[in-house]
């Protein structure tokens, strides 16, 4: 039989199919950081009309639980499309931390 | 901690450079942004009971208050009704019915100090009360009690009822005047909520100056708050009966003072539970003390509000009512707090009659200057002498400082002296559902008294997390999601993804379970892409693409399809409408690409000449498709788009989140009916499958399909012509025209099918059954299109 395995066109990338998020995103965020990333975009967008989503600035104590989770990735997810419809959507994240020294205190 | 943290789940911004509402710059900017609320004349000068500790002489937090049992003296009291005519009317009764037996409203307390500061009493609209004529020892009482506890009071009293006169709701008797038990004033009966039924008599003293309900209720009705005990807890000198005397000693007075009037009804000693000082231990009071409110009245606040609340685009739709409602009902906006941190309220007002500094507005200006450099301890260690010199004798400074309410409901305006990226009104607000009450209400008064306008022109809230049965997530039920142990196991963008999916507008559900399952969702998109990419190798799409006229007409309809998806896709994100891209896209992979167009393009992929025609089109089709997926993908999987990305073929950007839509080719409509070939495709696939079940063939290509249509159904099922055979993945597909025969099933109007094994040998190549396999001498174990693919420029495929 002849071989004609070299005349078929089986797929072929790099692109791996086991994602391995939890390894590869804190590679990818390293990454995004040394390059600006969030400057880059800003500076990709300029000149267009823009889309301004205030974050409210959250209690700064504690660690985040699921809930700012939702919070957060819903705004980015926001910022993120508009920017694709063409807008200038920067994101400046904000923390209020007035009111907390005496009431973290109290709460101890 | 928690930036480290937001920056993990992919959210992108200016991390570096955040606003702090602790920043000097924005603290003197709200300073400044204070002053114009007061130049527009939104301030003013009122009181209001704060928890007051003696042995502090100062206010407390309400978190610097706990509860512990106490013994005060429990008092039933009598307020005489001035003009029982009145009450008749109100009633119904005959007019002098009542004759001149005086009637009475009962109150219980255990405060009985505070009497002295009674405005009013208050009832609850919708309780039913009893106007009782009743006998004991000193004679007979006519009493208005709620219904309910009338027969635990009488028996209280030692009264025995001789006769029920009348029984009427509490809201017939709003704004009877009552006679003070022992002052010469008359108080008005007022409705409140917080009347309860829980002890007593359902009519409660009430003193706006030593209550926060009290003071609420006060406020609706217009009444003085008007405090007679001073920081030390002794009551004025000028207070008649009890002036000088220490608050809680002063209960011995009035119970006299009561008794002598016949106004006291019963008094026992009543154990309760009632707020102490954290630090002393000792019990506080409730006492009004001199604060800072902004009016939603005197420069029509509230109208303004309420007009603007209507051009704000709400999502979902019911924030309007719920922020309407609340901007309606609420008291004026008292924005002073007793703290030792905290932006101050800048203000130096008269030590006697605490009227404000007649250069109060350039005074805020100076003292923001001040904080601008050194903080808001600027403030606090400022001499007053240093800025109004010699009026410091008769003017003091203001030592309150802001509710951290308006720190924050003030971010629109001063976050864009420090990032004019941040101008006001802003596009979005987005927040948890309580923030009606909270931040977007702030917000709103602010800008309204700054500028006479919302500070947003649309809201979106979102709700709480629970787990899969609903419930509150809690240590004790083992039911909390830690969304750092999500993404070091699976991943940011599956809780991404999950975010995504969820109709956040209600309460959002999540478990192990549901982010698992979340996770396949995921793991299929990805092989999807995956399968995209595979077949994109040694594609370039700078010099091979087909140009849309000559794409073969099934790789037209799939860039049609995404055009049309991407445009539902565009929509639904403009809407805020995720769970819908989620629904959208996640279907396209499973149902379009992996059902239907990845499944019929792998033959013309694998065996047609890497760059022939017939390959290229279907490479012009994906590479479309992926460089639309990407970018829907993005906002949602931003991981996973941007390594999508970098494996793209072609010269590109250097990251998805610098691009916009994709925008992809207008193809020519055709004249291909492919929804009716498409059922004709789902038709035959069931046959195959039950084909296979029976044993009689393996794979699909094993089959030969035979199609009967009717004269009307013919024309749009022959239009692939001999190209049927690869829509269907079958090895032979033959269309009929006429009556069907008998072994056949029927697949739709006019439509049958047949499917049968099929005898004729195997290409060792595409695997497809076929006659000529074995006619060409040099390629024996070829079928003839295959024979054509390796020894010429490829096959012709116009349709499939």
């Amino acid at each position: 039989m002849a071989d004609y395995k070299q005349t078929i066109n089986l797929p072929q990338t790099g692109f791996p199919m086991k994602a391995d998020l939890a390894q590869r995103e804190p590679k990818m965020l390293a990454d995004w950081q040394a390059r600006d990333l969030y400057g880059r975009i800003r500076a990709a967008a300029k000149g267009r009309p823009r889309f301004v989503l205030h974050d409210g600035p959250p209690y700064a104590n504690g660690a985040i639980h699921i809930g700012h989770a939702v919070n957060k990735i819903l705004k980015d997810i926001i910022v993120k499309s508009r920017s694709l419809d063409g807008f200038d959507a920067p994101y400046i994240p904000g923390w209020d931390c007035h009111g907390l020294p005496i009431e973290h205190a109290v709460e101890k | 901690m928690q930036r480290t943290d937001f920056k993990r789940l992919g959210v992108l911004g200016d991390w570096d450079n955040p606003y702090l509402t602790m920043n000097a710059a924005y603290e003197a900017e709200q300073i400044r942004a204070f002053g114009r609320i007061v130049h527009n004349g939104h301030l003013y000068r009122g009181a209001k009971p704060v928890h007051w500790c003696l042995d502090c002489r100062s206010a407390l937090a309400e978190a610097e208050v706990e509860y512990e049992e106490r013994t005060s003296p429990a008092i039933d009291v009598e307020f005489r009704v001035v003009d029982p005519r009145d009450l008749e009317r109100r009633i119904g009764q005959p007019a002098g019915g009542l004759g001149e037996l005086p009637v009475s409203i009962v109150i219980w307390t255990t405060t009985p100090w505070t009497l002295p500061a009674n405005e009013a009493v208050a009832l609850r609209a919708d309780f039913r009360y009893s106007l009782v004529e009743a006998e004991g020892a000193g004679g007979r009482k006519r009493l208005i009690l709620a219904s309910e506890l009338r027969e635990a009071s009488l028996a209280r009293y030692g009264l025995a009822q001789v006769e029920l006169l009348s029984e009427f709701d509490g809201v017939a008797l709003e704004r009877l005047e009552l006679a003070h038990p022992f002052l010469p004033k008359r108080v008005p009966v007022v409705l409140g909520d917080h009347v309860t039924l829980e002890a007593g008599t359902g009519a409660v003293h009430t003193a706006p100056a030593h209550g926060q309900e009290d003071f609420v209720v006060g406020q609706r009705y217009g009444l003085p708050v008007v405090n007679p005990v001073g920081p030390d807890g002794r009551f004025f000198d000028s207070t008649p009966l009890v002036g000088g005397q220490r608050c809680h000693d002063a209960n011995a007075a009035i119970v006299q003072a009561l008794t002598e009037a016949s106004r006291l009804l019963h008094h026992v000693p009543f154990q309760h539970s009632y707020p102490h000082c954290w630090r002393h231990k000792t019990p506080v009071i409730f006492r009004a003390t001199p604060q800072w409110f902004i009016s939603m009245e005197q420069r029509n606040l509230r109208a303004h509000a309420l007009r603007d609340i209507k051009g704000v685009q709400w999502t979902p739709a019911w924030g309007e009512q719920r922020i309407t409602g609340m901007i309606e009902n609420r008291p004026d906006w008292c924005i002073s707090r007793q703290r030792t941190w905290g932006v101050p309220i800048a203000l130096f007002v008269h030590k006697e009659t605490g009227a404000l500094h007649p250069d109060t507005l350039a005074l805020i200006g100076k003292a923001a200057d001040r904080v601008e450099q050194g903080g808001i301890e600027a403030w606090f260690a400022l001499d007053a002498a240093e800025l109004i010199g010699t009026d410091a004798a008769t003017y003091e400074k203001v030592t309150d400082v802001m509710d951290v309410w308006a720190d924050s409901g003030l971010s629109f305006e001063c976050v864009g002296v420090a990032r004019p990226e941040i101008v006001a009104p802003v596009d979005l607000y987005l927040e948890g559902s309580d923030q009606h009450r909270g931040w977007f209400h702030s917000s709103l008064l602010m800008s309204e008294a700054l500028h006479a306008r919302a500070p947003y022109k649309g809201v979106l809230t979102h709700g709480f997390t629970v787990d899969e049965k609903g419930r509150k997530m809690s240590k004790s039920l083992g039911n909390v999601v830690l969304p750092q142990k999500v993404m070091s196991t699976l991943g940011a963008d599956v809780l991404r993804l999950w975010v995504a999916s969820t109709d956040y507008a209600n309460e959002i559900g999540v478990s192990d379970e549901i982010l698992k399952r979340t996770a396949d969702s995921y793991r299929r998109m990805r092989n999807t892409v995956r399968f995209l990419l595979g077949n994109l190798h040694g594609f370039d799409p700078a010099t091979d693409q087909v140009a849309p006229a000559d794409l073969v007409a099934l790789d037209a309809w799939a860039i049609a399809r995404t055009r049309e998806l991407q445009d539902g896709i565009v929509a639904a994100y403009r809407d805020f409408a995720f769970h819908l891209i989620y629904q959208k896209v996640h279907n396209f992979c499973i149902v379009d690409l992996g059902g239907l167009y990845l499944d019929v393009l792998k033959d013309r992929l694998y065996t047609t000449p890497a760059r022939s025609h017939a390959r290229r089109s279907a490479q012009t089709a994906m590479f479309h498709i992926a460089e639309a997926m990407v970018r829907w993908l993005a906002p949602i999987l931003s991981f996973t788009a941007e390594e999508i990305w970098q494996y793209l073929p072609g010269k590109r950007g250097e990251s998805v989140q610098c691009e916009t839509w994709h925008r992809l080719p207008e193809v020519p409509a055709g004249a291909i009916d492919w929804p009716a070939l498409f059922a004709l495709r789902a038709a035959v696939t069931r046959e195959l499958e039950k084909l296979r079940d029976t044993g009689a063939i393996g794979a699909p290509l094993e089959a030969q399909v035979d199609v009967w249509c009717s004269a009307a159904e013919y024309p749009r099922h022959a239009a692939l012509e001999e190209e049927l055979r690869f829509l269907l993945i079958t090895s032979a597909a033959r269309l009929h025209q006429g009556a069907a025969p008998p072994d056949s099933v029927a697949a739709g109007e006019g439509i049958a099918i047949r499917v049968a094994p099929t005898e004729a040998p195997k290409c060792v190549r595409c695997w497809h059954r076929r006659e000529d396999v074995g006619a060409h001498a040099e390629h024996p174990e070829l079928c003839g299109r295959c024979v054509t693919n390796v020894t010429t420029a490829g096959e012709t495929r116009r349709y499939a």
